[in-house]
This record gives structure tokens, C-alpha cells and sequence, in this order.
């Protein structure tokens, strides 16, 4: 009892701290492929087609959806890391008290 | 070289087409043939239509999606850093700690599903690309048959093979489209199917100058429809996967339980707990500490707040 919370919170934050936590971290790397979900360089040659102009927006809605997912999917990984370092800022806290 | 019939390639063939078709009526008649004003007339329509798309920039996006894919649900890297994650959480229990361990496992399905949805958007990427590539080659050997049947009408015997190769679209499409998106691979290439199964043969009418111009027209404007109903069917994939996208919502977006958050009243030690401190002399300390914590979060909140709108800065962020 008197070592407190100490070892356990240090290692539950290697999990959640900011930047270099694991969770952040994968949430970084699950983002960076966001650019390329979200990129509508185009694909338009010379000429001009109607049916092209329609499949295409179609394309792009659903590219964007995609990615707009990968987006929220990486907030949601950043807000549980968040979630779990407040639970370690109120355990510290306590910790202090222990 | 290109794996393609190139723009230039194209023109210039159309170019070498249009002058035998003048050349034809100045030989055979020497004089104006209302078809084969209508047919070089349509030509630059043709055209339009199967150049529309640039297969170079198909293939790049393919291939730039195609690692976009690998990085969401083939990155090892970031497997690790979730299961870790877990590991650096194992000394933790309660229901709290175990929904929160349980959201692990729900980030790396969430990325394995985010996976398949991208790879199936890129199947029709492959698709686009296939009758990108395939317009090109088809309208080409169409202005080659046009071309040759022409100079037989010129020579006025069969001097030259007027027989067009034409990919069956639709075919090659519904094939396309019917893969598995998990064996799709690297490089566009890789992915087009034997199309060389889908052609179907047809015959420029090299029969007289009125026949090859009203041939080709018709040949040209039945690819281009083929082409739009093609471009067509992929459009609906399209749509039918953002509908699909649309309704399916992953478990990663459900929110935690409130007790897995501290300014929640439902949380407590007993739900997230370490293995080593009894909940009962801890747990009210847990309770006050974090009520205090919550009311200075909120106090910082409203001080932030307040000097923002001070700042006449609030409502910008």
C-alpha cells in the first residue's frame, strides 16, 4: 500500500501520454494515410464525357466518406488515450494522499 | 512506351483516317459524300469519349490508394503500438479497465474493416483504369479498320484487313467488380484480368465510301454508349458502397460507458482498479479527488472562456 499507484500509473501511461504514448502514437500513424484517401487529383484526360463527370463524383463522395471515417476513427483512438489520462491525473492526485 | 494508346497516338490515327476518307471520295466520285461528312464530323465526339480519362493518373491513384491501404490495415507498426497499449493496461481491472482493453481490440477490427472498404473502393478504381485502357485500344482499332477500309475502297478491291477489335465492357466490368477486394495487389497491372477473353470482333463494311463512313460512325458511337454504361455501372458500385459505408457504423464510433470517464459521477475506483489497493479505504479518496478534479476543469473552462470573449477571440475556435 504505502508504494502508492506509482509503478502501475507510470506503466498505464506509457499507453496514453501525449505524442509518445502507444495509443497516440498508432493514432498518428492510422492518420497519415488520410491525405491520400481524401487527394482528388483527378483522372481527366484530354477529352471531356459526361459519364465520367457522374462516376466520378461518385468516386469522390465515397473516397471522402472513407476518409472522413479514417479521421474519425483516429480522434476516437486520441479521445480514449485522453479518457485514460485523466483517469491517471485523478489517480495521482490520490496517490499524493495514499 | 505506354501500356496505352496514347492521345497523340489516337489523333494522329483519326488524322490518317480522315484524310483517306477524303482521299476516297476524291478518287471514287471526286465528289462530297454527306456520310462521310457526318462520320468526320462525329469524329471529334469519338474522341472525347475515350480520352476523357487519363489512365496514367488511374494508375498513380491506384497505386498511391493501394498504400493507403496496406498503412491502415496491414501497419504493423501500429498493431503493436495498440496491443501494447493493452499490456501497458494489464495491471488495471475493473469494468472500466476492461472496456478500455476492449476498445483495443475494437481499433484494430475498425482498421481490418476500414481495410476491405478502401480495397473494395480501389476495385473500382482497377475497373476504371481497365476501361480507360481498353476504350483507347478499341476506338484505335476502329479508326485502323475505318483507315483501311478507305484505302480498299480507294484500290476498289480487299486489300486490307478491315476487321475491328472491341472490348466487351460490360463483361470485363462485372468481372472486375465481382473480385475479391482482398486479392487485389499492387500495381494497377497486376489486377486487370485476362482481357484479351472479352474482345469481339467486327467488320468495317468496306463495300463503298457511303458504307466504310456510315461503319465507322456506328462503330465509334456503339463503343461510346458501351463506354458511358460502363462508366455507369461503376458509378453504381460506387454509390452502393457509400450507401453501404454510409449505414454501417462502426463499433469503434460507440461511445465508451460513461463510467470510463472521470467527469462522469458513474466512475469510481471499483471500476478501475489496480490489483494491489483494496477499493475500500481508496474509493471515497478516488470519488473526492475526482470531484475536485472535475470543478477545476470546469472552473478553467469558464476561465478560458471568459477571456476569450474578453478577448472578443470566443466563437472564432
Amino acid at each position: 500500500m504505502s508504494d502508492g499507484f506509482t509503478i502501475d500509473l507510470d506503466e498505464a501511461e506509457r499507453g496514453c501520454r501525449s505524442y509518445d504514448g502507444s495509443l497516440p502514437q498508432a493514432a498518428l500513424m492510422l492518420r497519415e494515410p488520410v491525405a491520400d484517401l481524401l487527394d482528388h487529383a483527378g483522372w481527366d484526360g484530354r477529352g471531356r464525357f459526361d459519364a465520367v463527370d457522374r462516376m466520378r463524383s461518385a468516386y469522390r463522395l465515397l473516397s471522402e466518406e472513407l476518409g472522413d471515417r479514417q479521421i474519425r476513427g483516429c480522434d476516437v483512438m486520441e479521445d480514449t488515450a485522453e479518457a485514460l489520462r485523466e483517469i491517471i491525473a485523478v489517480y495521482r492526485r490520490v496517490d499524493g494522499q495514499v | 512506351m505506354a501500356d496505352w494508346r496514347t492521345d497523340d497516338d489516337i489523333h494522329h490515327a483519326t488524322n490518317t483516317m480522315q484524310d483517306w476518307f477524303r482521299v476516297m471520295c476524291e478518287e471514287e466520285w471526286d465528289t462530297r459524300s454527306e456520310a462521310v461528312d457526318a462520320a468526320i464530323q462525329q469524329v471529334p465526339n469519338h474522341m472525347n469519349c475515350v480520352t476523357a480519362l487519363d489512365p496514367a493518373k488511374i494508375r498513380d491513384d491506384y497505386e498511391r490508394l493501394f498504400q493507403a491501404a496496406v498503412r491502415i490495415g496491414d501497419n504493423d507498426l501500429a498493431v503493436a503500438k495498440i496491443r501494447i497499449t493493452g499490456t501497458h493496461l494489464a495491471a488495471w481491472t475493473g469494468d472500466a479497465a476492461d472496456r478500455f482493453k476492449e476498445q483495443l481490440t475494437v481499433m484494430e477490427v475498425f482498421c481490418d474493416k476500414q481495410q476491405t472498404l478502401v480495397l473494395e473502393m480501389l476495385r473500382g478504381v482497377a475497373a476504371v483504369y481497365t476501361i480507360a485502357v481498353l476504350a483507347r485500344e478499341s476506338y484505335f482499332s476502329i479508326i485502323e479498320a475505318g483507315t483501311a477500309a478507305a484505302m480498299n475502297v480507294c484500290v476498289q478491291q480487299k486489300a486490307k484487313e478491315t476487321e475491328a477489335k472491341i472490348s466487351l465492357y460490360a463483361d470485363v466490368i462485372k468481372d472486375i467488380l465481382g473480385m475479391d477486394a482482398k486479392n487485389l495487389r499492387s500495381g494497377v497491372a497486376n489486377v486487370v484480368i485476362d482481357v484479351g477473353k472479352y474482345v469481339a470482333t467486327t467488320m468495317i463494311d468496306d463495300g463503298g465510301i457511303d458504307q466504310v463512313a456510315n461503319s465507322y460512325r456506328h462503330e465509334a458511337d456503339r463503343l461510346c454508349q458501351s463506354l458511358g454504361q460502363a462508366l455507369d455501372a461503376i458509378q453504381g458500385d460506387f454509390a452502393k458502397q457509400h450507401e453501404k459505408v454510409d449505414n454501417e457504423k462502426p463499433g469503434l464510433f460507440v461511445p465508451l460507458p460513461a463510467y470510463c470517464d472521470v467527469d462522469s459521477p458513474d466512475f469510481s475506483y471499483e471500476r478501475f482498479r489496480d490489483t494491489a489497493h483494496d477499493p475500500g479505504p481508496i474509493g471515497p479518496q478516488v470519488e473526492a479527488e475526482r470531484q475536485k478534479y472535475v470543478e477545476e476543469k470546469r472552473t478553467n473552462d469558464t476561465e478560458i472562456g471568459r477571456r476569450l470573449d474578453h478577448h472578443g477571440d470566443k466563437g472564432v475556435i
